[in-house]
């Protein structure tokens, strides 16, 4: 019998939305990014005991045997972001280095070179429509927490509360089934709650369910699965990472990850056009 | 092959069943906006018994129209509708429908029930309508080569005449020939009547975008239609039929010449001409007309380097006159030249399927060295999708003065998806507002002074709308 066919959505103009979406998603996967501003909870951070065991278990896994000593100083991913609606592939470049700051920049086709950065307590965009932008509130916050690369170790900065949720069987993008254990994460910051699914086998963060900060003090929904782990070094990266939020779908694909890479003069300074903002 | 778009996706539609039609390929980067919808083509389907088969596709495309509104749409609460009452109700009317018809009648009460444009069903007939509108453009292509000098083929560049023309009073009358262009080589002076096009008597053109009586406005309709017949592959030539000023009856050979425009296109949107006019009036005021919201590495820079010409000028005009639209973040990018504060443009509303609603605000972010001086822009009913986005904006922030005729309506963002009995089914996965909370979904872009050609001022040559937005920077008002 015919099926319904023929899905042409298009949304190539929330383009804008493309990194926060990606910048949900730790590069050493870590926590989700539910944090607003409106409240500060006061009571001491708590994990529950199974919560503890996946938390230590995926730890373990992801951010390799010795992940107390930090050793990871810095990273620079390269590789693509897919929007499949516009079949519209950018390639990518990442460098995010501890207490230094952090550059993201695409080329995207038709559209010219979005870039987003850190660089010190500065967070900042620029491209081809908006121009030069610092950015503020949440939307900075969240950028900022990107240079925690051991935030799973310092949950109690990010999470006032953590508690196992049970176990859940999920279906990936490529249709396999696996069993997770779930994990409610409420933000220390306004209480926004996430949800993470932790393979029950691998210990790997397989999904998130959160809420990313956008432009204008927004905040949009957004689930990612987190798959084709690869050990760079000891630690297992997500090479591969399909968000979604609501309508939208991207695919973020790395071909390469260096870790501890030399980081050129100037590499992370604020562009000029920044400064000059600043300077206002 | 033609690249025209309009025409690209009506050939499309024949040949790949992908139902983007009209003007897809145009909007799809501000989502885009089929042609028919909540009201349908009035057909001679079928009227006998429908087999078991049958109506089992019509009970199947209701579930997925149910099913696809409920978990989709922008609003959970579905617009106050009960959804599962209105299943109750027009079920049972699909599974005892005698005929297509009264199935889809039913599917569209179903819909109906949203009171929201943008979500219809389309019958399979008039995809078949459409096809013959298509293969006619086609056909007229075709008969054309033997008139062209030209060895036109597959690999010609896409063409175009060098006109304009709008439906005024029930006429398309022309509003624009761009000098050196094959038009004005052809003799053809702004204030004729088009009469006939590639063989086709643009009454009947007009008839055909009345019937369809969609979402889509007639007159928007019709001059989309039109649009697709002014264009073609570089090197072909068209016959057309005019009655000139003095009322005779004009019949003028026109070859469409390769677009001046930069082409730009976008993932799967193939690349088409985009128009850029940067341009001092009278006075040092600015003029700036953009065709669609495209290539912004090229755009942008020449808007940008237009403000800083026009810095000191007593005002500017922006001219979105026949702008269909495209990546909705570059109307944003132009607001900013011409704000001194941070705010917001409008919002897109959607509904993720696991946290409900959510919103993303488009903002404003003022550049530096923004310009400060008056800001007119020109709009018109072929002013579709991000050229109301931007008009609207503008307005509703109060910085721009809108002149002309109300746009188009057509800015939700929607799809158009093949339901198994074959019918189409468009619904908006979307909604957006502008900041004052105005909804620009049927209503469009309202001028702020409300005019428009009339054929005898474009006989001597005058653009009105542009007059009258000049006049007012000039005027102390």
């Amino acid at each position: 019998m015919k099926k319904s066919t023929t899905k042409k959505i298009n949304f190539t103009m929330l383009l804008a939305a493309a990194m926060p979406m990606f910048l949900s998603n730790s590069v050493l996967a870590g926590p989700g990014q539910d944090h607003g501003s409106e409240a500060v909870a006061t009571d001491a951070p708590t994990m529950d005991a199974k919560a503890r065991a996946v938390w230590d278990k995926s730890i373990k896994a992801s951010l390799s045997e010795n992940a107390e000593e930090e050793w990871v100083k810095n990273m620079r991913l390269t590789g693509t972001m897919l929007i499949p609606a516009q079949s519209i592939t950018a390639n990518m470049n990442i460098l995010i280095a501890k207490d230094l700051g952090m550059h993201v920049s695409m080329e995207i086709p038709g559209l010219g070179p979005f870039e987003q950065g850190v660089s010190g307590e500065v967070a900042w965009s620029s491209n081809m429509m908006e121009g030069p932008k610092i950015v503020e509130g949440d939307e900075a916050k969240q950028l900022i927490k990107q240079l925690d690369l051991y935030a799973d170790l310092h949950w109690e900065k990010y999470y006032q509360s953590i508690s196992f949720n049970g176990q859940e069987t999920i279906t990936l993008p490529d249709d396999t089934e696996i069993q997770t254990n779930v994990l409610e994460l409420v933000s220390i910051d306004d209480g926004t709650i996430s949800t993470q699914y932790y393979n029950a086998d691998t210990g790997l963060l397989a999904k998130a369910v959160s809420t990313v900060s956008i432009p204008g003090g927004g905040k949009m929904p957004s689930t990612a699965y987190t798959t084709d782990y690869r050990d760079i070094e000891g630690i297992m990266i997500p090479f591969k990472t399909i968000s979604s939020s609501g309508p939208m779908k991207q695919i973020i694909e790395f071909t390469e990850v260096l870790v501890n890479d030399e980081i050129k003069d100037g590499e992370l300074d604020l562009p000029e056009e920044i400064k000059e903002l600043m300077e206002d | 092959m033609t690249t025209n778009p309009i025409a690209m996706s009506l050939s499309r539609l024949t040949s790949r069943k992908s139902l983007s039609f009209i003007i897809p390929s145009i909007l799809l980067l501000v989502g885009f906006v089929g042609c028919a919808s909540d009201t349908v083509v009035q057909t001679t389907a079928a009227q006998h018994t429908l087999t078991d088969e049958r109506r089992a596709l019509n009970v199947e495309s209701f579930e997925y129209v149910w099913n696809s509104i409920k978990d989709k749409h922008w609003d959970p609460d579905l617009n106050g509708i009960d959804w599962d009452q209105a299943k109750a109700d027009l079920l049972p009317k699909v599974q005892n429908a005698s005929t297509d018809n009264e199935a889809r009648a039913a599917i569209n009460e179903l819909l109906g029930r949203l009171e929201q444009s943008h979500f219809g069903i389309i019958p399979s007939s008039a995809y078949t309508k459409l096809q013959e509108e298509s293969a006619e453009i086609e056909d007229d292509t075709d008969s054309s080569k033997t008139d062209s000098d030209s060895d036109s083929d597959s690999d010609s560049k896409p063409g175009w005449s060098g006109m304009n023309a709008r439906l005024i009073d029930n006429q398309f009358l022309i509003t624009k020939v761009v000098p050196d262009s094959p038009a004005q080589h052809a003799g053809i002076k702004t204030g004729w009547i088009l009469d006939s096009i590639r063989g086709r008597k643009v009454s009947s053109l007009i008839e055909l975008a009345n019937t369809i009586n969609g979402v889509m406005r007639p007159e928007t309709q019709a001059g989309l239609i039109v649009y697709s017949r002014l264009h073609g592959d570089a090197g072909k030539t068209i016959k057309m039929i005019f009655i000139d000023g003095d009322d005779q009856t004009q019949e003028v050979d026109l070859t469409f010449v390769e677009s001046p425009g930069i082409m730009a296109g976008i993932g799967e949107l193939p690349e088409s001409p985009i128009e850029v006019e940067a341009a001092t009036l009278d006075n040092g005021i600015g003029y700036f007309r953009l065709s669609m919201f495209m290539s912004p590495g090229t755009v942008l820079p020449t808007y940008q380097q237009f403000i800083k010409d026009h810095k000191d000028a007593p005002g500017i005009v922006i001219d979105m006159r026949g702008n269909f639209g495209g990546i909705i973040l570059m109307a944003p990018g132009m607001i900013n030249w011409l704000i001194d504060e941070k705010g917001l443009m409008g919002t897109m509303k959607m509904r993720d399927a696991q946290r409900g609603p959510f919103e993303i605000p488009l903002m404003l972010n003022p550049r530096k060295k923004h310009y400060t001086g008056k800001v007119a822009v020109l709009i018109d009913e072929m002013s579709i999708s991000n050229a109301e986005i931007l008009s609207a904006g503008l307005k509703d922030i109060g910085r721009a003065k809108i002149f002309g005729t109300r746009t188009a309506g057509l800015a939700l963002p929607s799809v158009v998806e093949r339901l198994p009995n074959g019918d189409g089914f468009q619904y908006a996965f979307a909604d957006y507002t502008t900041s004052g909370g105005y909804s620009l979904e049927s209503n469009g872009t309202t001028p702020d002074v409300d005019i428009n050609y009339t054929r005898q001022g474009l006989l001597n040559g005058h653009d009105e709308v542009l007059d009258a937005a000049t006049d007012w920077i000039n005027s102390d008002e």
